[in-house]
């Protein structure tokens, strides 16, 4: 059974129509001690049918231990964002893949799906939302700063 | 993060309510702030 109705899906579909870029999202999973994985696989491939902007990638948090270790997920479920693909018109060249380090870790049910699409958005604008005074004081960083926000769904 | 879900951080990090930030394990924020407010504390957590 879908997880989404028509509704919903058009309603997200609206949410993310006109991506600038590619999301790639990659999750790790693993089929034991995981509560949510299975209802949060169902969920992303439902939502990567949605918009062909978007894909979804599956790997297994145990056998693909290398490729989560460089991604810095260690938990499951756990969500890579990331953009991908050419740059919009008028930007100069970029790279294929950029990373901005966004995770979800936990299923992303209830308010947490909306993080998910706002996280999407972002990745594939490949813009913060942030205001010039604070961009002008965040570039005064000389190392990365490790954030971590603690959410549920309700 | 899911703070229904991990137990073990919820506890490492004291989560009691949420939104609850926690930044390089050594600033942390509780509830909802002005951008600025934030953008100091990554600041603070860097230094």
């Amino acid at each position: 059974m879908a997880l989404f109705s028509d509704a919903q899906r058009a309603q997200i579909g609206e949410r993310l129509a006109a991506l600038p870029r590619d999301v790639r999202l990659v999750l790790y999973g693993q089929s034991l001690d995981c509560d949510t994985c299975e209802e949060t696989r169902r969920l992303l491939a439902e939502l990567a049918g949605i918009d062909a902007r978007l894909s979804l990638e599956e790997r297994n948090l145990v056998l693909d231990r290398e490729a989560a270790a460089a991604h810095g997920i260690d938990r499951a479920p756990g969500l890579v964002v990331e953009s991908v693909s050419a740059p919009a018109a008028g930007e100069a060249e970029a790279p294929a893949v950029v990373d901005f380090g966004v995770r979800l870790l936990g299923a992303p049910l209830g308010y947490e799906f909306t993080s998910l699409l706002d996280a999407i958005l972002a990745v594939s604008h490949r813009d913060s939302g942030l205001t010039p005074a604070s961009r002008e004081r965040l570039a005064t960083l000389t190392s990365p700063v490790h954030i971590q926000v603690f959410s549920t769904p309700t | 993060v899911s703070a229904i879900e991990y137990p073990d951080l919820v506890r490492r990090y004291r989560v009691t309510g949420v939104p609850k930030i926690v930044m390089n394990d050594a600033v942390e924020l509780l509830g909802a702030y002005p951008e600025e407010a934030f953008i100091d504390a990554v600041l603070k957590a860097a230094a």
